[in-house]
């Protein structure tokens, strides 16, 4: 089920809060959990019933390891490593068994077929989800949770299809303390907010967005430079907003719960740096990259070399997990070179000291800040292009026709494919009045679009928007009119581009 | 303050809702509830979305059913000819199924005097479904779900678009309601036109026409037939179109000629035994299918020629009766082997 949807937002979403609080309203504590979890297999399971034997099937696994240790710390590496090979078992038949196939076809001349398995939404959250818990838990660090504890954990449907990549010492607490339980005016009606704020994201600048990039990304031969640079950064904005409004709205799904979920962007584009991105983009995989893989193989404590293999170790991992394909690969890979040269160049180049800077005015701090933080902009719109295409070829042929340096007004092109139902009928009126000009306004609508996208994903936060912030009648409505335009934008949306991962 | 918030929140979210919803429901430009309110006109021109509801809510006593050549016929051209009243349900490509899907809706609540049916032989030989439940369809105008009514109810371009649109049109003094569906306005008819629109197929060496094609067509015969035998109260007017000789040859070089003359006489041989069935056949008439001029590509031709055809309904020139059949689509057949062996060099010398 997707949370952009009639079926979410008028029946799913009600029946579970209602469940929810009614049954915790009469202290049927256990009962309420088991009533979530149950919500929970339906959301997953709404599209296809077989993803359920899944997912149950990778909790029965993990849960089974964990129950394995109870009083048996001796078994500890045992259970690691198995919990690290069926876990990546799970995922490695699932996501790679193909492209595992493909390679060794191509590397041995072999005739293999492939399976065409069908992959199960969200499948590469929740099993780095349960591989974290099973590590932390040979570890020491975990202990063995009740089987509801531990299913309310992996299968919570606001994070469970897309992230953010939840940790059980996050959730599970929040679950097990009472006090939660009970309805707080306060984490609800941020939690409206917030998933408003999400939905308006996804549904009104994501998808509007996506017309541009999908148009431009079918015609890569034709595009002019001017026309490849909207489309790459339109791109960048699409995923932005596609990806972060989606957190915003599980993160306020969950304290509609009352159930805290943490964070996964901090305005990434703002970053200074690839390595700053990395710690403001997709938050919860890098915590997972450097809590699990990153610091075991021994972080930045072994000198530049070590540090810099450490990276793209990290980084081709992080390419292959968001997709079994060398594009994938090769963005990580580029974002792995990244954040390395920041780390080699702050070996030469240490960053400056406070004082040193305080001679400085301020303009030229601001410059040098913007000229950074568009350089990393540049850089993460230039590797996305990868990540958007459907190979690596189309990949190189996107930057080919971005730096040939022609302009033929490709732009009008694209916008002449576009329309917004919002914009119809002032569109019409063009059209009788003005029709010399119909091009031309429509390309000045889809650079406004543009304009407005930077604007919101260069601005604040959704948290900074929030957070403490007076709920006024005139922010209700502000809220209302958001939520109103959100939904009569559901039909016919595109689906999150996470789900792919 | 936040409790007070959530109530503002939900009072005026919902309120704002419903009032879009009753804005849509009165308009209601997809014809799902009723027929035009009053002092609209009835603004029918996006078969996927209109058809099934002006089909469930319009009152009329005749139905013109076919696919996108049948697009361009007036219904007032039947009205005047037939003295009904007539409107489309139109599919593009449609399949034998997806016509008798709009007709037995069509009877649900009707009592039809006439069916006007646009046979193309390609919907003889199509799989035997219906394609409204399709992904990519507006299931939830074809389906008799409230709940699933939201996506209507609750679409920014429903109502920023065709509701509009519908009153716009409405508000015109000239607004032909009989031109539902028609596009022919929009295109250009010439033999340069066809020729620039035709994707002349490779030659196939493979013959695509046996067991399973036949008993395909047989079959679909067999429903047009329970459908004229069910309704003896109805007259049907079945009519092939007349395709170019463009069309007669991609059909031949695919070699698919065979099955779809085999199409065209098991239809006629079936269809014409019934006394309620009328079959009309303009696949043979040369001066239009030799004539490019008339078409815009390899099959959709003029509104002039739709014109020409309801003329010809009211007579008896091109009916095809248990007598006659046989050699009418002799004819055909001599005249497909002409097309596509000698006719068609004036246009491809190379070959």
């Amino acid at each position: 089920m997707l949370f952009n949807s009639y079926i979410f937002i008028f029946l799913f979403l009600p029946i579970s809060l209602l469940g929810w609080y009614g049954l915790n309203r009469i202290k049927k504590y256990r009962t309420a959990q088991i009533f979530l979890i149950a919500m929970s297999l339906w959301f997953y399971a709404y599209f296809n019933s077989y993803y359920l034997a899944v997912i149950l099937g990778s909790c029965a696994i993990n849960y089974l390891l964990s129950l394995m240790l109870d009083g048996k710390p001796a078994l500890r590496k045992v259970v690691l490593a198995a919990g690290c090979v069926v876990n990546l078992g799970i995922l490695g038949v699932f996501k790679y068994y193909d492209f595992c196939v493909e390679n060794l076809n191509a590397v041995f001349h072999a005739g293999f077929t492939g399976k065409n398995i069908l992959l199960p939404l969200g499948i590469s959250f929740f099993t780095f989800q349960q591989l974290s818990f099973v590590i932390d838990r040979c570890r020491g660090k975990a202990p063995h949770y009740g089987l509801t504890d531990y299913l309310s954990f992996v299968t919570f449907f606001p994070q469970l299809i897309a992230g953010p990549i939840v940790l059980h010492t996050e959730i599970i607490p929040q679950f097990q303390d009472l006090d939660k339980r009970k309805w707080n005016g306060k984490d609800f009606a941020y939690g409206i907010c917030y998933f408003v704020f999400g939905l308006s994201k996804k549904v009104l600048l994501a998808d509007t967005l996506a017309g541009i990039v999908n148009y431009g990304f079918s015609e890569i031969a034709k595009l002019d430079t001017p026309a490849a640079v909207m489309v790459a950064v339109s791109f960048a904005l699409e995923l932005y907003f596609d990806f972060s409004g989606y957190c915003d709205m599980a993160i306020g799904i969950g304290r509609m719960f009352g159930i805290k979920i943490p964070d996964n962007f901090d305005a990434p584009y703002k970053s200074v740096s690839v390595k700053e991105f990395w710690r403001r983009w997709h938050m919860t995989l890098g915590r997972f990259f450097t809590q699990y893989v990153y610091i075991p193989l021994g972080g930045s404590r072994k000198g530049t070399l070590r540090t810099v293999v450490n990276t793209m170790v990290v980084f081709l991992l992080s390419g292959l997990w968001h997709g079994a394909d060398y594009s994938f690969v090769l963005w990580g890979f580029l974002h792995g070179l990244g954040v390395s040269a920041n780390v080699i160049w702050r070996r030469f180049v240490p960053a400056p000291k406070k004082e040193t800077e305080q001679g400085k005015s301020g303009f030229l701090k601001r410059l040098r800040r913007f000229a950074c933080q568009a350089a990393t902009f540049g850089f993460v719109c230039l590797a996305f292009v990868f990540f958007r295409s459907d190979s690596v070829a189309d990949g190189f042929l996107f930057l080919k026709r971005l730096f040939s340096g022609d302009s033929y007004h490709f732009i009008k092109y694209i916008a002449d494919e576009l329309s917004y139902a919002e914009l119809y009928v002032p569109t019409k009126i063009m059209t009788m009045v003005f029709p010399a000009f119909l091009r031309e306004y429509r390309m000045y609508v889809c650079l406004a679009i543009l304009f407005v996208s930077m604007l919101l994903a260069f601005g604040r936060t959704t948290k900074e928007r929030l957070e403490n912030r007076m709920l006024t009648a005139a922010f209700s409505w502000k809220m209302t009119l958001l939520f109103v335009w959100s939904v009569i934008s559901l039909t016919g949306v595109s689906t999150f581009l996470y789900f792919n991962f | 303050m936040e409790k007070k918030f959530i109530k503002r929140f939900l009072i005026q979210s919902l309120s704002l809702l419903l009032l879009i919803g009753a804005v849509v429901v009165f308009a209601d430009p997809f014809y799902h509830y009723h027929a035009p309110a009053a002092g609209l006109k009835a603004v029918v021109y996006k078969a996927e979305y209109q058809c099934i509801g002006t089909i469930r809510n319009f009152r009329y006593d005749g139905l013109l059913l076919g696919s996108s050549v049948a697009e361009n016929y007036n219904n007032r051209w039947f009205d005047e000819a037939f003295g009904c009243t007539t409107i489309k349900g139109i599919k593009s490509s449609a399949t034998t199924m997806d016509l008798l899907y709009y007709l037995e809706e069509a009877y649900q609540n009707h009592e039809l005097g006439y069916v006007f049916y646009n046979l193309d032989l390609f919907a003889l030989k199509a799989e035997q479904k219906h394609h409204f439940a399709d992904e990519g369809m507006p299931v939830y105008l074809y389906n008799h779900m409230i709940l699933d009514d939201v996506s209507y109810l609750f679409n920014k371009g429903v109502l920023f678009e065709y509701i509009p649109y519908q009153l716009a049109s409405s508000l015109k003094q000239d607004y032909d309601e009989g031109a539902s569906y028609n596009w022919a306005q929009y295109k250009t008819f010439s033999e340069a036109d066809a020729l620039l629109h035709y994707e002349r197929p490779p030659v196939s060496a493979a013959r695509d026409f046996g067991e399973e094609e036949r008993q395909l067509i047989d079959a679909n015969v067999a429903l047009l037939v329970q459908m004229a035998e069910s309704h003896p109260e109805t007259e049907f007017y079945f009519f092939y179109p007349p395709y170019s000789l463009l069309w007669w040859d991609s059909v031949n070089r695919e070699g698919r000629t065979e099955a779809y003359l085999y199409a065209a006489e098991r239809a006629a041989k079936a269809l014409t035994a019934y006394s309620n069935v009328h079959l009309y056949s303009f696949l043979a008439e040369e001066d239009i299918v030799c004539n490019l001029n008339l078409y815009m590509d390899s099959m959709h031709f003029s509104a002039d020629v739709n014109r020409w055809i309801v003329e010809q309904l009211k007579g008896s020139g091109y009916l095809l009766t248990e007598e006659n059949y046989k050699e009418e689509m002799a004819r055909l057949g001599a005249l497909v082997e002409r097309m596509t062996e000698s006719d068609i060099k004036k246009y491809f010398p190379q070959d």
